[in-house]
């Protein structure tokens, strides 16, 4: 369609609005309300603009102006505002002249005189949309001359928002991001007219997706409370960078101030996350600071660890090493190495010499499906969906955009000023299709209240489920009980899945644990012609199988190597919380640990090196789509630490070698040759990583044993390890979770808030208790950790000891 | 403005014999309300009528013929809105009467509500078989509790008698042979009686919806318009209680009749209220084009008190100076537009000489001050805030000459900019004070106290 | 040149011999200085509650064309506030090095918290002592850390080299 802004002609498909016309032609309107990939409302009343359209007559041909014979422009008789107005063939939008200079004007001047002007105490002055607006578009001075609204001005709406009401100028765009985007509507108006405020009607926000109000927040009212006055938006130094916390591969920006990092805020990434990130993403950096990082090498002189440097620490690793036979040493990276971290891996293991090299925690099933897999766009406009597992706290992303999905709009193709500004087919309160949506899990997960048909198999049950699922869409009738819902359900699910042009299933943690179930899984995929999308466990699960950090045979993985491995390099794993594993590795020969912080196994360890957390490298990860994608260092000050890279760089210099992978640099020089690709010129906004995998080296299935137990490790969305690091965290979530079902609860004459010790799988776990009707009778439900993965193992819960006893609540 | 409360016995315009009584003719009758003092007077003969004898698009057709316009103050042809509806696609339809009647100055859909209850449930019956639509909700004000009670027992006992419920007017296979009539299921039909919560926005069509929905009453962003995304997202339509009843009319009588009266473009007959210092204020009921000097003289009884202006339409309408021009002007759409104001609900309020005009004002600014919806920033920051701050510093004696122009760009920079109408409904008759009344507004900032002295009627 | 100009030479210093001399005997003999002078920094209380003026708002540092300015805030403790609101400045730090005492940092002060003072005397020996913190600055530390330093190693108070007429903004500062 043919529309005209200030004199330029554009060409624009219809249903855009006038307000991205606008933007798209270079010219400005400014704009408080309308948000990219949410609905557009026209409240703030900012966007006005004189529109005009030409008029077809009663026989369908234009109107046309007498003296100029051009099709005559009707003038609307009030001004518009853009964001609610959609783009007619013919229209003529005016930005520039004085009624309109005047409203917007006016409106700057009605939106400041209730705002406190408290810029400068502020923690969003700098970067404050109402405060550049002011100065764009407002007159610079005040004629309101009466006392202004006073109101609350430090509301702590959870443990992680700060709420300032004076602030507030009631976009609204975070009632509508609460209802939009995650579907929690925990937030709305209160009161009417000039007294109108936002509030909650509970306490807090139950929501895992809280903390983007605070981006989209056009004013300081809504504040991030772990950044709380660390400093001055102008100070900060964004690292645009992507999130290691899951396998999303969200985009995010790192803001650092004088080599500290103070907070996290979404990036955006228009396949992968917009520009949402959940709580455990944005909240969860508080560690990278903790005050017991190690931040140089240590050494074990007479059992005491001594601080050292790099050189010494690696001299002193080099000669131990040539003590030991290559192969008798164990190496293992966590699952959120960077890729040329896992090549640096791999060149150290090739040096040394042994096959003993692994990832964890790595999937007995791979998170690779050989058939290829879906895509998170796919999945946003997917036509029928099937959830095995918790992926609103494995993959917080993925449950965003099965939300997509359920609203039924397909994503935006963007302009060059970047996401639509008001998307018109986007509305508030829209229906959605919660019919397409099957959620299965062993306990009630948060996805099913947004889904269509919820299924709930006894724990474990994950191979038997696909069986049953394959067996029904095969025309068979399955076992009962192993559906874990109706048998009407389970058909219709899987006559959506068959049916739909595009049927995701997305396959948890849970499923990915057993080989079996993975292949169950896989199979029922392919009977009905969906697409699996594999959840792997890290940031980096994807790719590090693609590089081949694997052993050369199944007995050399990681749980083999613990036990079989004379030496052992670890890098940010921490076996030693299972106090048998860490009687093994106190009789290893050498034992060297990579790691942030003095864990268990570091404690144990000959030499313990700085090693650098995900904020602080430079790299690459391939998320669970197969997408590379870039990983900035943001510049802090982390002490000595290093990240793999680095670690086989000073090895190599002890050693008198130049080993591949002593740099990011080295490194992508491998991968280059290796596997086909320039990370070098990788696009802004990532590249598909290539089929091939990594020569040499194929991964091997762990040995399987049968699942069982009373406990199921669960995913969850913080980093479970680290929680006690990030006190604000911590306070929002209240800890680490025992689940447990109420009668359970009541029979070991536990309440919730207790806090307790159990072995769980020999390793004593310090909780929470929370009775919860979510977990089934007979199942407790603990959180995972990298070195403690999900799926299902024993619990001693005789053993269990309460440690503090909660407050009773009257 | 006590006249108002208590009902005199001759508020309505039914024992002047000029005028035929249509709407009005059962209110102020004793016992009028009751199903059978209703059907007695040949009540639900309309509805029977349209349900049995005419297809939706004929009573479509026959209001459209009619040429009456909504009578809830906007004027749009409630024909045409009617053909708006999409094509029946299975989905659930719904009529909506909007007795939100809280325009100040307006009272004419009460007394249609207390006395003649029946009339509006014939006039939903009758729009809903034209829609076709089943359910029909009924939005009355909250502060209306006696009209509330008698809809609710006037649904009930015309639910009791067949005329809600399921199979409306159904009949049975009659005669023989070729000339047997089939039998007919009749019409499912059933309202849903809602009480609002007492809001002035949920007049507002959208906002209405919103409040019966349970939601906050904001207005909803248009297009879509109800017809498309009305009552939970589906298909709509809305209009005001005295158009609901004088569709009862047109279906009896023929819309041809309807059109006979009244002007070129506002047809039929309107409710035209009066209030303020008057002789006989009230509802009358005039045919479309009345003069303003036929209403306060001619049955109103003329100002008890010399009078310097006139409200045309509630307090929403810009004021019209008192002149003899302005009283033989004629009540209707178009003629109001012309002279730069509106008919809106044709509640006419008579401002008299000794009303301090700023007092006045004020007193409407606090209204809409109070009834804003705090959705859009100017009506937010402007009407509920800044508007009403202005006029206490005028009335306090403190204002000054700026001031003045000060209010009179605020006021410009409300029109056409918020998001619904209430923004101007508050602006345009502070706007029309300021054009017809500087004077007193200058008076009042040079002299720091009006120049009439403000009355207790108008106190807090 | 002729002898006539040599002779006017001449009768200029001839002349200035017998001028009181502009020469002051620093430090015996205390240097006066202009109102308008502009010294090192001062931290302002309010004078009625004693709170801090400044709030840690930054925008001195951000103003500050030398990049001397250093501030970390943190939110007041409600029950005993340090400032006038919820934030104040946990560190508060100049460098005395790096500073060209433009006077930038007092006109972006939106509390006028930070006014340059009279005091001048800031040699020093190490590079630390150059970096002044709140407890430099405070309205009521009076002279440069060495004075400080030697009148605390002497036992007296500090002598400031200086005399200065008062100046209004600087609100509870005595020389």
């Amino acid at each position: 369609m043919k529309v005209v802004v200030d004199g330029v002609t554009l060409d624009l498909p219809p249903g855009t609005s006038a307000i991205d016309a606008v933007f798209a032609a270079g010219s400005d309107v400014p704009y408080f309300c309308s948000q990219p990939y949410m609905s557009p409302i026209g409240a703030c009343r900012m966007c006005l603009a004189k529109v005009g359209a030409p008029r077809k007559d009663r026989d369908g041909s234009w109107i046309l102006d007498e003296e100029t014979g051009e099709p005559k422009i009707f003038w609307f008789p009030n001004l518009m505002a853009t964001c609610t107005t959609a783009v007619m063939d013919g229209m003529v939008v005016d930005t520039r002249s004085e009624p309109v200079k005047a409203a917007q004007n006016g409106m700057v001047e009605f939106t400041l005189i209730n705002h406190p002007l408290d810029c400068p105490v502020c923690d969003k002055g700098g970067a404050c949309e109402l405060q550049d607006r002011a100065y764009e578009y407002g007159e610079g001075v005040s004629r309101f001359v009466f006392d202004k609204r006073h109101q609350e001005k430090h509301h702590a709406l959870s443990d992680l928002i700060t709420l300032d009401r004076e602030r507030c100028i009631h976009c609204k765009r975070c009632v509508r991001y609460f209802e939009e985007v995650p579907g929690d509507e925990v937030l709305d108006f209160i009161e009417r007219g000039g007294h109108t405020y936002i509030g909650t009607l509970e306490e807090g926000l139950p929501s895992n997706f809280t903390g983007n109000i605070t981006d989209i927040c056009p004013v300081g009212a809504l504040l991030d409370a772990t950044s709380r006055f660390r400093g001055r938006n102008w100070e900060y130094h964004h690292t645009e960078t992507t999130s290691l916390d899951d396998a999303s591969g969200s985009a995010i920006v790192v803001d650092g101030r004088t080599g500290r990092i103070e907070r996290i805020k979404a990036g955006h990434h228009p396949e992968i996350n917009k520009t949402w990130i959940d709580d455990g993403t944005r909240f969860g950096h508080e560690y990278a600071d903790a005050p017991d990082r190690v931040r140089r090498p240590l050494v074990r002189h007479d059992g005491r660890l001594v601080e050292t440097d790099w050189a010494d620490a690696m001299d002193y690793v080099a000669a131990r090493l040539t003590e030991v036979n290559g192969r008798d040493v164990g190496i293992a990276i966590r699952a959120d190495a960077t890729l040329e971290e896992g090549v640096a891996a791999r060149a150290l293991a090739d040096h040394i010499g042994t096959g003993q090299l692994d990832h964890a925690p790595r999937p007995a099933g791979g998170v690779i499906a050989a058939g290829g897999q879906a895509r998170l766009e796919e999945l946003a406009v997917a036509g029928a969906i099937l959830v095995v597992g918790d992926v609103t706290e494995e993959v917080p992303i993925v449950d965003l955009r099965i939300k997509d999905a359920l609203r039924g709009v397909t994503p935006p193709s963007l302009f060059d000023h970047g996401a639509p500004i008001a998307d018109l087919r986007l509305k508030e309160r829209a229906p959605r299709h919660a019919e397409i949506l099957t959620v299965a899990a062993p306990l009630r997960v948060d996805l099913m209240r947004h889904a269509g048909r919820a299924a709930q198999y006894p724990a474990g049950g994950e191979r038997a489920f696909f069986h049953a699922l394959t067996a029904l869409a095969e025309g068979e009738t399955p076992a009962d009980g192993d559906l874990g819902m109706p048998l009407e359900a389970a058909t219709a699910a899987v006559d959506g899945l068959r049916k739909a042009e595009t049927a995701v299933v997305v396959l948890g943690g849970w499923v990915l644990a057993s080989l079996q179930a993975t292949e169950a899984a896989l199979h029922f995929c392919r009977a009905v012609g969906a697409k699996p999308m594999l959840l792997g466990p890290m940031a980096n699960s994807y790719g590090l199988e693609l590089v081949g950090v694997a052993p050369s045979h199944a007995r050399y993985a990681y749980g083999g190597m613990l036990t079989g491995a004379k030496a052992l390099i670890l890098s940010q794993l921490d076996p030693a919380i299972d106090p048998a594993v860490a009687e093994r590795l106190d009789k290893l020969e050498l034992l060297v640990v990579h790691a942030s912080f003095l864990t268990a196994t570091a404690k144990l360890a000959d030499v313990v090196l700085p090693a650098a957390i995900g904020y602080e490298k430079d790299g690459t990860v391939v998320n669970l789509e197969g997408r590379m994608l870039p990983v900035r260092a943001a510049p802090v000050d982390a002490g000595e630490s290093r990240d793999l890279t680095g670690f086989v760089k000073a090895f190599g210099e002890a050693a008198g070698q130049r080993l591949e992978g002593r740099s990011v640099k080295s490194a992508r020089r491998w991968l280059k040759k290796g596997l086909g690709v320039d990370l070098d010129a990788l696009p802004e906004h990532g590249g598909w990583a290539p089929a091939k995998r990594g020569p040499a080296r194929v991964a091997v299935a762990v040995h399987e044993a049968p699942a069982h137990g009373g406990a199921l490790r669960v995913p969850t969305m913080v980093r479970a390890e680290v929680l006690d690091r990030n006190p604000h965290l911590r306070a929002a979530t209240g800890g680490l979770a025992l689940g447990l079902h109420p009668d359970d609860a009541a029979a070991l004459k536990l309440r919730s808030g207790d806090e307790v010790t159990v072995p769980v799988a020999g390793v004593p776990r310090r909780l929470v208790v929370r009775p919860s009707e979510a977990v089934p009778a007979g199942l407790a439900t603990v959180p995972a950790t990298p070195d403690e993965p999900v799926g299902l193992v024993p619990i001693d819960l005789k053993q269990i000891a309460l440690e503090r006893r909660a407050l009773e609540v009257a | 403005m006590s006249t108002v409360a208590d009902k005199p016995a001759a508020i309505t315009s039914r024992f002047d014999p000029r005028y035929e009584i249509t709407l009005y003719r059962h209110v102020g009758v004793d016992g009028a309300h009751t199903l059978e003092h209703y059907r007695a007077r040949g009540g639900y003969r309309a509805a029977e009528k349209a349900l049995t004898e005419m297809t939706p698009t004929q009573v479509i057709d026959e209001v459209k013929a009619s040429g009456l316009r909504g009578r809830g103050g906007a004027g749009f042809p409630a024909g045409l809105k009617w053909s708006f509806m999409p094509p029946i696609d299975g989905r659930q339809r719904f009529i909506v009467c909007n007795a939100d009647e809280s325009e100040p100055g307006s009272f004419k859909d009460r007394y249609l509500m207390e006395d003649d209850p029946h009339q509006l449930i014939e006039g939903m019956l009758i729009a809903g078989w034209a829609i076709q639509a089943t359910i029909g909700v009924l939005y009355v004000r909250g502060e209306y509790y006696v009209a509330y009670e008698r809809m609710r027992d006037a649904i009930a006992e015309a639910r009791a008698a067949g005329l809600l419920g399921r199979g409306v007017f159904a009949t049975e296979p009659d005669g023989e042979g070729d000339e047997a009539t089939p039998a007919s299921p009749g019409f499912d039909f059933d309202i849903i009686l809602h009480r609002g919560a007492g809001a002035y926005i949920c007049g507002e069509e959208t906002a209405l919806m919103n409040s019966f929905e349970g939601l906050r009453a904001n207005p909803r962003l248009k297009p879509p318009f109800p017809a498309q995304a009305g009552v939970y997202g589906l298909p709509t339509t809305i209009n005001n209680v005295e158009s609901f009843c004088s569709v009862v009319h047109i279906v009896e009588r023929g819309g041809a009749w309807y059109a006979s009266m009244g002007t070129d473009d506002s047809k039929g007959t309107k409710l035209y209220q009066l209030s303020g210092p008057v002789a006989r204020p009230g509802v009358y009921e005039m045919p479309m084009g009345a003069t303003f000097r036929e209403l306060i003289y001619d049955l109103g009884g003329g100002p008890t008190e010399p009078a310097k202006a006139l409200i045309p339409g509630g307090s929403s309408t810009p004021l019209l100076p008192w002149s003899d021009e302005t009283l033989d002007l004629p009540m209707d759409y178009g003629t109001m537009a012309r002279v730069g104001s509106m008919l809106g609900t044709g509640g006419v309020i008579v401002i008299p000489e000794s009303q301090c005009m700023v007092d006045a004002m004020a007193n409407v600014v606090r209204f809409y001050a109070h009834e804003s919806c705090g959705k859009c920033t100017p009506c937010r920051e402007g009407v509920a805030t800044w508007l009403p701050k202005m006029y206490q510093k005028l009335l306090a004696g403190l204002g000054t000459r700026d001031d003045l122009t000060l209010m009179e760009e605020m006021v410009r920079n409300l029109r056409g900019t918020a998001f619904c109408p209430l923004a101007d409904a508050c602006a345009m008759p502070v706007a029309a004070s300021f054009q017809h009344f500087r004077n007193e507004y200058e008076h009042l900032v040079d002299h720091g106290a009006p120049k009439y002295p403000t009355v207790s009627r108008w106190a807090e | 040149m002729s002898v006539l100009d040599i002779a006017k030479g001449m009768g200029v210093t001839l002349g200035h011999l017998f001028k009181k001399p502009m020469t002051v005997q620093y430090p015996e003999q205390k240097a006066p200085v202009q109102a308008r002078f502009r010294g090192r920094h001062h931290l302002l209380r309010h004078p009625d509650t004693g709170l801090e003026k400044c709030i840690g708002c930054s925008l001195c540092a951000a103003a500050c064309p030398a990049y001397a300015i250093y501030v970390e805030a943190a939110e007041n403790d409600p029950a005993n506030p340090t400032s006038a609101g919820e934030r104040y400045a946990s560190i508060y730090e100049i460098n005395m090095l790096r500073c060209i005492f433009c006077g930038l940092c007092e006109e972006a002060c939106p509390t006028g918290a930070v006014v340059l003072g009279h005091e001048f005397e800031l040699a020093d020996f190490r590079y630390q002592d150059f970096v002044y913190g709140k407890e430099d600055m405070l309205v009521g530390v009076k002279g440069a850390k060495w004075q400080r330093r030697e009148a605390a190693a002497k036992g007296k108070d500090v002598e400031l080299g200086f005399t200065a007429p008062p100046r209004p903004e600087l609100e509870g500062v005595d020389y």
